[in-house]
């Protein structure tokens, strides 16, 4: 097991170098001077040699590289161009908000999708399963922020039940709560609704799978089957496509957010664009980088953690 | 066998393009909704083609006194903040919002597939280092991806098709991936190397009709979230540049409204429902299809 | 065998007019019509059947293992006066597993791959005798010592895919056992294993049927296996119940058309002693082409001898493959899968390769054509040695040297019209063009007894038979002097095997083809094959003309081969012993590992076996 651990560690560290490189690249070579961007077309020669020499810009590739990685690795990842403070103080600040978002709506869609999904695999094709399939359908095809503004309009404006503007920044537990629901909701509910669809999927293949008619055979009722033999095998799938959802749920956040007036990274990266903050930029794909390689890397880790066959491929 | 008309080649086309045929309808009428869904998604490709006689208004027509509003029998759908018709801004921005989405998911889609082949076919090295890219870029929010693109290419037509197909070409390079390799290993491939036949003619020829249903089917599914990423990000402010009017910058005004003037948000929402609603019917109802396994078995 | 008073007890299963039938896309269609039989008290009755036959279907439907929404079953199944289909399922579900096992034909997918497998047997222990955690556990480890699974203790808390085929089906048994039930219902157990494996299974079965004292409805397409073990036969066909006999009955006096069918297709070991040539399989009901007489004397078979001069000479062929493992993958180890293999074919001779599953004999034939490349050796062909040449020169040679594959189904691309798929060597290679080309398919279909107007059909529109058929016309396209035929009547039902290795016998005498035949099928082996190559661990241990390996095997592996083959003549049920437990040996050596390569010596005419320890 250990070896298996290390290996995905391992693998997950070269990544995430790779990765760095390439948002170092991809910023710096991108048409157009980052400068002359910020600046626009108005400025003067000497103010874009200003701010390229501010930026470290004219210095050799090299150069730029090491300081970058070395920057990134030691936690000093620029100052931002418009408040002048530290851009991982900026992230982490409200880090916390979007992680707490992410999560709860990831709970929520778990505690929803894959009991729906089990139920709607085991009903097959009867009434249970055409209306489940139906409404995550229609719970797909909304964007995120169409429904946070349906969301907003009927319990925010309409019925008073939750705060139009959330800030995330309540003291006690319940007022979190309040701010929390309706961003939760509306997250977790497209959440629930692709957790739905892989869970039933997931289902049926497992039951059709020889080991399940040896249960069968074996006289086990069939919810004990379900419970024993079916549950966590199902869930291999489910676990690959919450890790890959979880970038979703994170862009989607970015919507939500908007939105709801709710601080965090999504939040960060729009005003970071909006305003030609180059180093804030940066920052922000250096931190979701991150939490991409992490994800995978936890996603491989429940896969070892469930099925015993991974550790000797 | 053949009459002297026809070449063999002809024979071929003609039997494989009558079997493709078939396979479509046996497709669709084993799952009626998918009939549901490709008449609406059509329904809605025809309102956008048939804007200008269509549409009641000049969608970039501004007018002082109607401004902000409600539904009335002139505007049926009320107007924005500059007295503009959101009826026929609502069909103008079907245009933009199927452009971009066909466009990008077209190129996505072949590009994306001939990566996931080559990756599936070849394996070792070539295929970890293209998958490991792959996977990465699939990993990373599919919005903050366009986002940046956008942002530092800006916003246009062209720049919004690229930066959409980026976001779709890992999961097309996916979806190609694991049924070539699946192929490969079938007989018929290795019985075309022992009977000489070159890797490209092994992968274009033999494998990709193969292929072809699954890549089908991931497209219209795709076709769906370009288009609710094109919202997206005109919502965000990144999409076509106004006045053009695209459902996402509407849904923007509209929000910026919100709390006297629900209506402008409400009518483009719809219609992004629909549309993607559509897709999504037509392509699960496909799938389910093509898949085996999910058929009606017991 | 039984005597008459016993069967007249009251028996363990009995079966009337059971008829089953599934609903496909809105239509009823009755898969199994009016089936009736009974099984006495430790006795086995065998049902036998082609694909489609609906044997196992009958077994599920004994089960009531048939879908309740699209499945119906009918009829009247009692079990020890106990009718089966009037019960409640809560009832039903006692039964299952408590008063009828079943083991079932894929060991390799039939247990839960996330459950120990200690657990697996346990839940069934729990389920119909509640006994306690420590009392299952201690039971369960009985049973894995009943079904001689050795390192019982260790074993007990592993995961089925650290187990091999053979000893997967072992704890299948030991679970379908673990209530004792009266009836054991095995559908093909032994099918998917190799031979000795499945000799090892059949045993193991009869003597727990004695102990146990328990009755086995044994399904198998496989007439050797029903002769080692049944006392009774039914005969299945299209859902119908075609003959029932007892054993000895029914191979001596087969009544029903369909049975004599049968048993004229089935390859019989031995009963080529004393003829040296291959023979076509007799009055097999729909023959593809005129043929010549079967049976031959022995003078006039040696004057058949086409054989010709050597055309082919494989020298110290070795193939080996990398194991990965470790922290960084790197290579830890090789698969030793052909090592130092040497043989001569001539022309229109078929020279055979059996071996059980990890001999080498499929890489054997792969690495001839370079399909996988080999480490070394040389593989000369008509003088040029095709390890020295480059891939674009190779493609060349490869018109000389084609092969068939062993799944019918695979082995087409599904998107083309089967003349397309024919017609394309053709066109790649540059023999023909547009209309010339197309004539030369239509010829090929002819050849291979299918008709020209088959062309622009889809491969799923023909049976696995016509398939291999089509595939064989392609491979023939090239027009190529020796084939490689890998295990390629393997997947077929008994009856188009015989079909297809008529066939190919016709083909080698009227245009001198050679064959590389590959096989685990030793039965079939002896029809087809000038000389037999018994591999073993990637080597060759014996090689020589076919009835000298094959009725005088001087090596000790041989010996144990020919042993294991379940011959159809219930009278031939050997007493065996000493196979009980020995795994088949796996050629994945450690990375310094070299291989002691022992020096053939020769035995007889041509026939050489290698040194053993």
């Amino acid at each position: 097991m250990s070896s298996f651990v290390i290996r995905r560690l391992g693998f997950a560290i070269v990544t995430l170098f790779a990765v760095l490189t390439l948002v170092f690249f991809i910023v710096r070579i991108l048409p157009g001077d980052p400068a002359m961007v910020i600046l626009g077309d108005q400025a003067s020669m000497e103010a874009i040699d200003a701010l390229r020499a501010r930026l470290g810009l004219d210095r050799p590739l090299i150069v730029q590289y090491s300081d970058f990685m070395v920057g990134v690795l030691s936690g000093d990842w620029g100052t931002s161009l418009v408040s002048g403070r530290p851009v991982i103080a900026e992230i982490l600040k409200v880090l916390p908000a979007t992680i707490e978002l992410t999560l709860v709506s990831l709970l929520l869609g778990a505690l929803i999708g894959i009991p729906l999904g089990i139920w709607s695999a085991v009903k097959r094709n009867r009434l249970p399963d055409y209306f489940t399939r139906l409404s995550s359908l229609i719970g797909l095809s909304f964007p995120a922020f169409v429904s946070a503004i349906l969301l907003l309009l009927v319990f925010a404006i309409q019925l008073r039940w939750f705060p139009v503007i959330s800030s995330g920044q309540g003291t006690n537990l319940v007022d979190r709560l309040r701010d929390l629901a309706l961003p939760a909701i509306n997250l977790g509910l497209i959440m629930a609704a692709y957790i739905t669809r892989v869970a039933r999927s997931s289902m049926l293949e497992v039951l059709s799978q020889d080991y399940v008619r040896t249960a069968r055979a074996k006289g086990i009722i069939f919810s004990q089957i379900i419970w024993r033999h079916c549950l966590l095998n199902s869930m291999i799938p489910v676990v690959t496509v919450v890790g890959l959802y979880l970038g979703i749920l994170i862009g989607n956040s970015v919507l939500t957010e908007i939105v709801f007036n709710r601080p965090g990274l999504g939040k960060l990266i729009v005003g970071a664009l909006n305003q030609r903050d180059y180093t804030m930029l940066q920052g922000m794909m250096v931190i979701y980088t991150l939490i991409v390689v992490v994800v995978n890397l936890l996603t491989d880790l429940t896969y070892g953690l469930i099925d015993p066959r991974v550790k000797y491929k | 066998m053949n009459s002297p008309e026809q070449t063999p080649t002809q024979v071929y086309w003609r039997t494989t393009l009558k079997a493709i045929w078939s396979g479509l309808l046996t497709a669709f009428n084993s799952n009626k909704t998918s009939w549901v869904g490709l008449v609406l998604f059509l329904l809605v490709c025809i309102a956008a083609i048939l804007a200008p006689l269509l549409a009641p208004h000049d969608p970039l027509e501004q007018s002082i006194l109607y401004r902000l509003k409600p539904p009335t029998a002139e505007y049926l759908m009320g107007t924005d903040y500059y007295g503009r018709d959101t009826l026929s801004r609502l069909i103008w921005g079907a245009r933009i919002s199927l452009t971009i989405g066909l466009l990008a998911i077209g190129v996505a889609m072949i590009i994306g597939s001939l990566i996931g082949l080559v990756a599936g076919y070849f394996g070792g090295k070539t295929d970890i280092i293209i998958m490991q890219t792959m996977d990465v870029l699939l990993a990373f929010p599919s919005l903050i991806l366009g986002l940046i693109v956008v942002a530092m290419l800006g916003p246009s037509i062209t720049n919004l098709v690229i930066a959409i197909s980026f976001t779709a070409i890992p999961p097309f390079a996916r979806i190609a991936r694991a049924p070539t390799m699946a192929i490969k290993e079938r007989e018929f491939i290795e019985a075309g190397r022992a009977l000489g036949y070159s890797d490209l003619r092994l992968m274009l020829g033999h494998i990709l009709p193969n292929i072809l249903p699954e890549i089908l089917v991931m497209g219209s599914l795709w076709l769906a979230t370009a288009i609710r990423v094109e919202a997206s990000l005109a919502f965000i402010g990144l999409g076509v540049s106004p006045p053009t009017p695209t459902w996402g910058g509407m849904i923007r005004e509209g929000f910026e409204n919100i709390l006297d003037s629900f209506w402008l948000a409400l009518f483009p929402s719809i219609a992004i429902l629909i549309v993607v609603f559509s897709l999504n019917l037509l392509g699960d109802g496909l799938r389910d299809a093509i898949d085996p396994k999910l058929r009606d078995e017991q | 065998m039984k005597d008459i008073e016993e069967t007249q007890r009251q028996p363990v299963l009995c079966v009337r007019d059971l008829t089953t039938a599934f609903r496909v896309g809105g239509v009823w269609k009755t898969v199994v019509d009016r089936i009736s039989f009974e099984i006495g008290e430790k006795e086995t009755l065998a049902v036998v059947g082609e694909s489609g036959s609906g044997k196992s279907v009958t077994a599920l439907s004994i089960m009531r293992l048939v879908s309740a929404i699209n499945g119906r079953v009918q009829g009247y199944i009692t079990l020890e006066g106990r009718s089966l289909l009037d019960l409640a399922e809560e009832e039903m579900l006692t039964v299952r597993g408590g008063s009828i096992g079943m083991i079932f034909q894929e060991p390799m997918t039939s247990l839960n791959p996330l459950l120990t497998v200690g657990f697996q047997v346990t839940e069934a222990l729990r389920r119909h005798r509640e006994m306690s955690h420590a009392e299952a556990n201690k039971e369960a480890l009985r049973l894995f010592d009943l079904v001689r699974i050795p390192d019982a203790p260790k074993r007990f808390s592993e995961f089925p895919h650290t187990f091999s085929g053979g000893m997967r089906q072992r704890v299948m048994i030991a679970i379908s056992l673990a209530c004792r039930p009266k009836l054991l219902i095995a559908d093909e157990p032994t099918t998917a294993l190799d031979v000795t494996i499945q000799a090892q299974i059949l045993e193991l079965i009869r003597d727990l049927q004695s102990e146990i004292g328990m009755s086995v409805m044994f399904i198998t397409h496989d007439m050797g296996v029903v002769a080692e073990i049944a006392d009774r036969v039914v005969v299945m066909k299209s859902g119908q119940q075609v003959e029932q006999a007892l054993v000895s009955d029914l191979f001596d006096k087969p009544q029903h058309p369909y049975t004599r069918q049968l048993l004229s297709a089935v390859p019989k070991l031995g009963s080529l002693r004393g003829i040296g040539l291959p023979q076509k399989f007799p009055s097999v009901e729909k023959t593809i082409k005129k043929s010549n007489p079967q049976t031959i004397s022995t003078e006039e078979a040696e004057k058949l001898d086409h054989r010709g001069e050597t055309i082919l000479e494989v020298s110290g062929l070795t193939t080996r493959f990398p194991v990965r493992g470790g922290i960084f993958n790197r290579v830890v180890g090789n698969i030793h899968a052909v090592e130092d293999v040497s043989f001569s074919l001539r022309s229109g001779e078929t020279l055979a390769l059996v071996g059980e599953s990890g001999c080498g004999k499929s890489t054997t034939g792969r690495s001839i054509l370079r399909l996988v490349e080999p480490n070394a050796g040389s593989i000369k062909l008509g003088g040029t040695d095709l390890m020295d040449l480059t891939q674009l020169e190779l493609r060349q040679v490869r018109q000389q040297l084609q092969m068939i594959f062993q799944d019918p189904y695979g082995s087409l691309n599904p998107r083309k019209t089967i003349g397309a798929s024919i017609r394309e060597p053709i066109i790649v290679h540059g023999i023909a063009q547009g209309f010339d080309a197309d004539k030369q398919v239509a010829q090929l279909l002819t050849q291979v007894g299918l008709k020209p107007e088959h062309a622009t059909r889809f491969p799923h529109e023909f049976s696995g038979g016509q398939r291999q058929r089509i595939c064989i016309a392609r491979s023939l396209a090239l027009k190529p002097t020796i084939l490689v035929a890998d295990e390629s009547v393997s997947a077929l039902d008994v009856s188009i095997k015989a079909q297809v290795i008529n066939l190919m016998l016709d083909l080698q005498a009227e245009m001198g083809l050679s064959y590389l035949f590959i096989s685990h099928d030793i039965a079939v082996v002896e029809r087809i094959s000038h000389r037999v190559a018994v591999m073993y661990l990637g080597q060759i241990v014996e090689i020589g003309p076919r009835s000298a390996v094959i009725e005088n095997p001087k090596h000790p592996y041989t010996q144990q081969l020919m042993n294991a083959v379940p011959v159809p003549d219930p009278r031939q049920r050997r007493v065996r012993t000493g196979l009980m437990t020995e795994e088949i040996n796996s050629p994945v050596r450690p990375l310094d590992f070299t291989t002691k390569i022992l020096p053939m010596i020769e035995i007889g005419a041509n026939h050489f076996v290698r040194k053993w320890e």
